[in-house]
């Protein structure tokens, strides 16, 4: 089966938010619980930008990120859509200790809730900040690109409602594609910041507006490419995108590599310890007294 | 380095510092019964009879907070038997390799069965086991044996760090070192407990024993300290560990775990100096070891805490 995924052209993104009233609407999300609502996290009424981040009841957020000139004359907003990258290599999925995170037939990270202990691991696992432990089920939840839809053929929710194409549901192949053609098209009308986040096309620019002016991008493939990317103008951390993410299991084999060491050192330590008692007894002056 | 976008898990970090505390100890103390039993005189293994009735019933502790913590003991058997939903993986047997989860079920389960060894051991040495005696004592003391516990007990003291190191969250992530730590102060934190048990027996030259050995494991700490605070000044992330006062983890650091857990055992093993507690019938190594078992707290505490101060919690 082909890789699924999505590619997102922020260039076109009005921030009209239909794809996250699709996606609520479609998966049936509920709003988020009493505490997020207490905390202000489930609706933060300080900006365009309604919840603030992606969480297990808000599985696509769309950011908004205003920049200003410093003397505030020039003025730009940039838009996303965020969500679940479906990477190629999962962090969330590689430390699953249940099974409950697995790849699909789609190339897809789906969560089998069934299966799922509630044990979070995933959570500080993603580099990106996606899938979120939901108090109410004592699971967790995040996007799994409208598996049910993709499996009858007709791609997912966001993608369907976007009035602006910005979200565009396809082939990844074709995708990337249809990327690189894009970003050519805007280097071309001199909107030389456009660059890919999630592969490497080979493109590269520099930042012509905002604080970052000036500033060289250049695509990137983060953890082995993301299923669904990204079409950027400016650094990833302004769109809250880690500009290295990284997969948790690079500390894997070093850690217990080092633990093993120190464990062997601590038993010769111990074994030392019950040899060398007579000495010690006798210049600590004779016993535990 | 870690990204500042992950996310928190919130689990229940007091909750988890008290279970990783227990399960350390008990991995030290049966890590010190095993020393005892194995190369140990009589006296030792007396020490180390009447330590064997800590280690079960400090596992079940953690089992029990775990069990609380994450709230979902039905389905905690996914975790060892592959949930016949998750038809991707093969077998009968859950495994995912790449998850120190995953192994450190298998470890604690084998571990957690282990401690009944020396529980049962206690009761004999204490004249309160009607059956299996003569099975009971050649399981405690058989050294071959005995060296696999001592594994299993140190594997099970360095879990909990690994298993923090193999996440993307700030500071626990940060550095390799995170399973060493954890397993020295296991290991710390079982010669401490010794040292209280030989001091209520009289037992001097085990007294010695746990000396030494408390000076040796406060040494290997401090190098391991040493190395891991310079590696998180090095990245820049050492700030949320040891200067933040959010949850108290700088004064638990530096206290409980510089202070209290490895500056001290090194200092008065060396001096020679002696702690009394006032109207207390206890010896200095009793006090030292209560004091290096507040310390190790103090450590797991830290170390818990530390990510959420990292995240802004």
């Amino acid at each position: 089966m082909t890789t699924k995924g999505m590619f997102v052209d922020t260039t076109l993104c009005t921030g009209c938010k239909a794809c996250q009233v699709a996606c609520k609407q479609w998966n049936e999300l509920p709003m988020e619980d009493e505490a997020a609502v207490r905390e202000h996290r489930a609706f933060t009424a300080n900006s365009y930008d309604n919840t603030g981040h992606l969480s297990a009841t808000n599985w696509r957020h769309v950011k908004f990120i205003e920049q200003f000139s410093p003397d505030r004359a020039d003025v730009r907003w940039l838009m996303m859509s965020d969500s679940c990258k479906h990477c190629e290599q999962a962090g969330c999925l590689e430390v699953c200790p249940t099974g409950a995170l697995y790849r699909t037939q789609f190339g897809s990270v789906d969560i089998h809730q069934d299966v799922c202990i509630g044990c979070r691991y995933c959570v500080g696992a993603c580099p990106f900040g996606v899938i979120e432990y939901n108090g109410r089920t004592g699971r967790v939840n995040k996007c799994i690109l409208c598996q049910d839809r993709m499996e009858t053929g007709e791609g997912t929710a966001c993608a369907k409602s976007c009035p602006t194409a910005s979200l565009t549901y396809g082939n990844v192949s074709d995708l990337k594609a249809m990327a690189a053609a894009r970003v050519k098209q805007l280097h071309a009308q001199g909107k030389t910041d456009a660059y890919i986040y999630g592969w490497d096309l080979g493109n590269q620019g520099v930042i012509t507006q905002g604080p970052n002016k000036g500033q060289a991008v250049k695509d990137m493939q983060p953890v082995g490419g993301l299923n669904v990317f990204y079409l950027l103008l400016d650094q990833p951390g302004v769109y809250g995108l880690p500009t290295a993410p990284q997969l948790p299991q690079r500390n894997m084999n070093p850690s217990a590599g080092v633990a093993l060491i120190s464990a062997a050192v601590l038993g010769v330590t111990g074994l030392a310890a019950f040899r060398r008692r007579r000495m010690e007894a006798a210049q600590s002056g004779g016993g535990a007294a | 380095m870690t990204t500042p976008y992950v996310l928190e898990p919130h689990w229940a970090n007091w909750m988890l510092a008290v279970e990783m505390f227990v399960a350390g100890l008990a991995a030290g103390i049966f890590f010190f019964i095993a020393l005892a039993n194995t190369t140990g005189r009589k006296e030792d293994r007396e020490v180390g009879a009447i330590l064997g009735f800590f280690p079960a019933p400090l596992m079940l502790i953690a089992a029990i907070l775990l069990t609380v913590d994450l709230g979902q003991p039905g389905r905690f058997l996914n975790l060892i038997f592959t949930s016949p939903a998750a038809t991707e993986r093969p077998g009968p047997f859950m495994l995912n390799p790449n998850s120190p989860m995953n192994w450190g079920t298998y470890v604690i389960l084998v571990f957690g069965a282990l401690t009944v060894i020396p529980f049962l051991d206690a009761l004999r040495h204490t004249g309160r086991l009607p059956f299996a005696r003569g099975l009971v004592e050649t399981l405690a003391h058989d050294p071959v044996g005995m060296f696999v516990c001592a594994a299993l007990a140190l594997a099970t003291g360095s879990y909990s760090g690994v298993l923090l190191n193999v996440t993307n969250l700030p500071v626990w992530s940060d550095t390799y070192l995170q399973g060493a730590l954890y397993v020295t102060f296991s290991a710390l934190g079982g010669f401490a407990a010794a040292g209280i048990v030989a001091d209520r027996l009289r037992a001097h030259e085990t007294a010695g024993a746990v000396r030494t050995g408390l000076m040796g494991i406060s040494l290997i700490a401090a190098v391991l300290l040493a190395l891991y605070i310079g590696n998180l000044v090095a990245l820049g992330t050492a700030g949320p560990l040891v200067t933040t006062m959010v949850y108290l983890v700088a004064p638990s650091f530096w206290i409980g775990a510089v202070g209290l857990a490895v500056l001290l055992p090194l200092v008065v093993v060396t001096t020679g100096a002696r702690l009394r507690l006032a109207r207390v019938d206890v010896s200095s190594l009793a006090v030292l070891g209560m004091l290096v078992l507040i310390g190790v707290f103090a450590f797991r505490w830290s170390i818990m805490h530390s990510a959420l101060a990292a995240l802004g919690h």
